[in-house]
């Protein structure tokens, strides 16, 4: 046998390199797995987090009556589908997409929904460890489904948006935005809804920018009973008082405004005036009365140079913020005649009128008032946001004689009083208002009407825009089937379990 | 005691030691499999393949008692459990595959003890090594000429043969036949090399007769590359080669000008097959073309990385988002769903097992048989060493199989014939005192 001449030492050499090696490929599995996974983790193209997102059981929207309005329905392959049985509740609802993000309630209560807030960090580690599919919670609507579609119906797909309120409570019973867009489908339609010059996806009563035009003869009024020192006959003297060249014409650069319909003849005061939408008392009653700076100070109080909120809803960017006093005579004359640099949302308007009905205290809007923890049945209501004490908007006074001058409007004026569901009274303002170079019309109607048998504080508001839209008693009709849903719909018979 | 002697001792410490690695290995592979039916909901006769596995760990143990009793302990137990391990995967990634791993499996553990049933002196393969080798090379250039891929697709045409519906890769056979030839091969001129030497320098380097050898097995390595396109193949038999080489000679210049060789290979090989250059550009920077050319690697690190420490449990991770997960990247797929705790296990099986090689070699009593000890232990490493290195962005990504758990019949058979002889070559390490 020949004796072995390898000496073992280059054995030893060749193994510690070996050995070195597999220390090497250690240590970049550590490294992958350890120091740089979470950047490996979230990255875009890891379909895991797709997956991931797909398993969760996404807690369900509710209308107020428990109707489903999203519901999360699980496929065969083991992930889940967001399905929304009702498609006129999608301005309310909003979306939910893997691909394009969440809006409406889906993005206000996404982490409640998911399942991210309302579970404790045990059973969410002992979830992760056992591979359990995360559970959301569900959400309950203030939303009236029924008045939400009555609303939509009377719509007739027209572009507008309509918002209707529940006063005290400040529960929106209806949202309606059109053109509208179905959720059930919106992955496969995104990029046409994108590129549709009709803005399917904007939020008209939240997030949608309108001229306040004659609307805005509610803030000179409210600026006008403010400017009292005393309004104990409810404004009767301010409004009783006899107004000179009721329908003159107004000219705001290239536009001419005139009263909405032609006052009778026996109609004389400013009283007359608001309910007829005429102009040319209000500019001259308030250039002789009101400074820029008491014009400003109303607007700032009555909330219309900020953004207005819905309980984590996405509203609109600030409108404008206007210059104290010094502003040109004729950007003057276009802000008092609503025609200047401030836009409103409906959702603005809503908030004003909400107060008028409240004795002049703001009403905290909300869309959602109760969520449910997965595998309960209790609901736990939401508290209200932030503000606990009602910050008063308008001087009792000042609301209850803003009360009288809409009562009068909808009593005098047809085109408002088509409101008016049979038997009730409405307090009610149309108002027309003109946008782009196009001079296209816009047609208003907001107000409210007492819940019967009730004391002067419970009502329903309703805040209605129609665009290109020159009649503002179409405005009214939309109105009118909102008011008549909402008090068909009351309080639902039993509080849901 | 005679090597041939009959072991009448049931109960040696080395064969209790096996016994009890192989439970524990049966365990591990058993809760496997259960955890695999209950995470997915499959039936419960989806444990078939794990009883034929430990059918054949028992049926192994068994017979090695009697033909092997004084073996190494660890290498028969670590190469099942790395094995079973893989019919896990493969029972879990692709399951119309965990037949036809399961039939491999029992071809390989037969393999394996069909070596071990032949001589122990091996002189069958010393003698004779110019007949394997050109066997081998010939069965190689017959699949050039007829072979065939299963799949009828992709680049590794020529090395299939196919037998009935059994398909063998001959470059895995080939591989085995190498090491048994350059072992063979460099045990009887080891003498000269170490003795005819010129002097370069200040350094001694063997007489350039010995560089007849070098040069015909870089030019089969540079033929199979050509042929296959495959960088890691190639380089796999080339390192082989060169660390016998060392062994036998001793000398470092010699692994340095292979070094330098296999450097040159590589840069031609850059330049001249587009195959290659994609494979060095997407280990290099593979973020930029995450979505086209370096989609498998990308994917194969996100899946690393969302295994994290312990894993995401069997059945429970997405290794499925890896294209061919359960050839190329089966190491990813054990990283998502053992995470780091069980890619570690994997390494530290594999580095033992070469280790335990490398102690038989340095047991060896014979140059040849330390040669093939060492050449087999070696080929085993290394191959694990480029594969797992190239999963983790360590080297270029090469198509070489992780030893044992990769879905490849041809690969688990030639794998469990390396285990057979070194078991072999264990035994008579152990027995002469």
């Amino acid at each position: 046998m020949n004796s072995v001449s390898t000496s073992p030492r280059d054995l030893a050499r060749i193994t510690l390199a070996l050995l070195i090696a597999f220390g090497i490929v250690a240590l970049a599995a550590t490294y992958w797995s350890v120091v740089a996974a979470p950047d490996l983790r979230a990255r875009d193209d890891n379909a895991r987090n797709i997956i991931a997102e797909q398993r969760i059981r996404r807690g369900a929207i509710l209308d107020r009556r428990g109707e489903p309005l999203a519901v999360s329905v699980k496929t065969a392959n083991r992930l889940m589908i967001r399905q929304y049985p009702h498609v006129a509740a999608a301005s309310a609802t909003g979306y939910y997409s893997l691909t394009y993000g969440t809006a409406g309630i889906e993005a206000a209560y996404d982490a409640w929904l998911r399942g991210d807030q309302g579970r404790d960090d045990l059973q969410t580690l002992l979830d992760d460890l056992l591979h359990r599919a995360p559970q959301g919670g569900d959400v309950r609507a203030t939303l009236d489904l029924r008045v939400q579609q009555a609303v939509a119906n009377a719509l007739r797909g027209r572009a507008g948006a309509a918002i209707v309120l529940d006063v005290p409570s400040g529960a929106v019973r209806a949202l309606v935005s059109q053109p509208t867009f179905d959720p059930n489908t919106l992955d496969a339609r995104w990029d046409s809804l994108v590129a549709d010059q009709r803005a399917p996806l904007l939020n008209r009563v939240t997030a949608g920018l309108y001229q306040p035009g004659s609307a805005f003869q509610t803030v000179l009024l409210a600026a006008l009973f403010a400017a009292q020192p005393s309004l104990s006959d409810r404004g009767a003297g301010t409004l009783a008082q006899p107004v000179a060249d009721l329908s003159a014409p107004v000219r705001v650069d290239d536009l001419t405004l005139g009263c909405l319909r032609q006052p009778p003849a026996d109609a004389l005061t400013l009283a007359d005036a608001y309910a007829f939408g005429c102009p040319a008392p209000f500019l001259a009653l308030a250039e002789s009365l009101l400074s820029a700076e008491a014009v400003r100070q109303r607007m700032e109080a009555l909330g219309l140079l900020d953004v207005p909120t819905l309980a984590g809803f996405p509203t609109a960017p600030a409108p404008v913020s206007l210059p104290a006093v010094t502003v040109s005579p004729a950007a003057q004359t276009a802000l008092l005649t609503g025609q200047g640099a401030l836009t409103i949302t409906p959702l603005h308007l809503a908030q004003i009128v909400a107060a008028i009905a409240h004795g002049g205290n703001s009403v905290p809007l909300r869309l959602v008032d109760a969520v449910r923890p997965p595998d309960s049945r209790q609901w736990q209501p939401l508290p209200d946001t932030g503000q606990t004490r009602e910050q008063a908007m308008l001087r009792a006074e000042v609301a209850a004689a803003l009360e009288e001058a809409l009562a009068y409007a909808a009593r005098v004026n047809p085109d408002t009083a088509a409101a008016a569901p049979p038997g009730t009274d409405v307090f009610g303002h149309s108002a027309l208002a003109f946008a782009g170079p196009q001079e296209t019309p816009y047609a208003w109607f907001y107000g409210y009407v007492r819940k019967e048998g009730t004391d002067n504080t419970r009502a329903i508001v309703v805040v209605v825009v129609l665009e290109n839209e020159r009649n503002p008693a179409r405005a009214a009709q939309v109105a009118r089937a909102a008011f008549e849903a909402a008090l068909q719909n009351g309080d639902p018979p039993s509080g849901p379990a | 005691m005679a090597a041939d002697s009959f072991q009448t001792e049931e109960w040696s410490p080395l064969q209790a030691r096996e016994r009890l690695l192989l439970a524990l290995a049966s365990a591990f592979v058993l809760t496997n499999q259960v955890a695999l039916i209950l995470a997915r909901g499959r039936s419960a006769l989806e444990l078939w393949p794990v009883l034929v596995w430990g059918g054949c760990a028992a049926a192994g143990h068994y017979l090695l008692n009697r033909r092997l009793p004084a073996r190494d302990p660890l290498l028969f137990p670590l190469a099942m459990l790395l094995a079973g391990w893989g019919l896990n995967l493969i029972a879990r990634l692709v399951p119309a595959f965990a037949d036809r791993q399961t039939l491999w499996l029992v071809l390989g553990t037969g393999a394996l003890l069909g070596v071990t049933a032949l001589p122990r002196d091996l002189r069958w393969l010393r003698r004779y090594r110019y007949t394997w080798l050109i066997g081998g090379l010939a069965l190689l250039f017959l699949t050039i000429l007829i072979g065939q891929n299963p799949a009828n697709t992709g680049p590794r045409l020529w090395l299939w043969l196919g037998i009935g519906r059994i398909y063998y890769q001959p470059s895995e056979l080939l591989k085995i036949l190498l090491v048994v030839f350059l072992a063979s091969y460099l045990a009887e001129h080891q003498r000269y090399m170490r003795q005819d030497t010129l002097r370069l320098g200040p350094w001694q380097v063997p007489s350039p007769t010995f560089l007849g050898p070098v040069l015909l097995m870089w030019s089969i390595c540079v033929i199979v590359l050509i042929w296959q396109r495959d960088l890691g193949t190639a380089t796999l038999f080339f390192v082989v080669f060169l660390a016998m080489l060392y062994l036998a000679s001793g000398q470092v210049l010699l692994l340095a000008g292979g070094v330098l060789l296999i450097v040159l290979a590589a840069a031609l090989a850059y330049r001249l097959f587009d195959v290659v250059a994609l494979r060095v550009d997407v280990w290099w920077n593979p973020w930029p073309t995450a979505n086209a050319q370096a989609y498998q690697v990308v994917q194969s690190l996100i899946a690393v990385a969302s295994g994290g420490v312990i894993g995401q449990g069997i059945g429970q991770g997405q290794p499925g988002i890896i294209p061919v997960v359960h050839s190329d990247f089966a190491f990813a797929a054990i990283a998502e769903e053992w995470g780091l705790v069980g890619i570690l296990s994997v390494v530290a099986a594999l580095a033992v097992l070469v280790v335990r090689g490398m102690r038989i070699a340095a047991l060896a009593q014979h140059p040849f048989r330390m040669l093939l000890a060492a050449g087999l232990s070696v080929l085993l490493g290394v191959q694990s060493l480029m594969i797992m290195g190239g999963v983790l962005k360590l080297i270029p990504l090469t198509g070489v199989t992780l030893p044992f758990v990769s879905y490849g019949g041809s690969s688990l058979l030639t794998n469990f014939v390396i285990v057979g002889l070194l078991l072999m070559l264990s035994e008579q390490s152990a027995s002469v005192p």
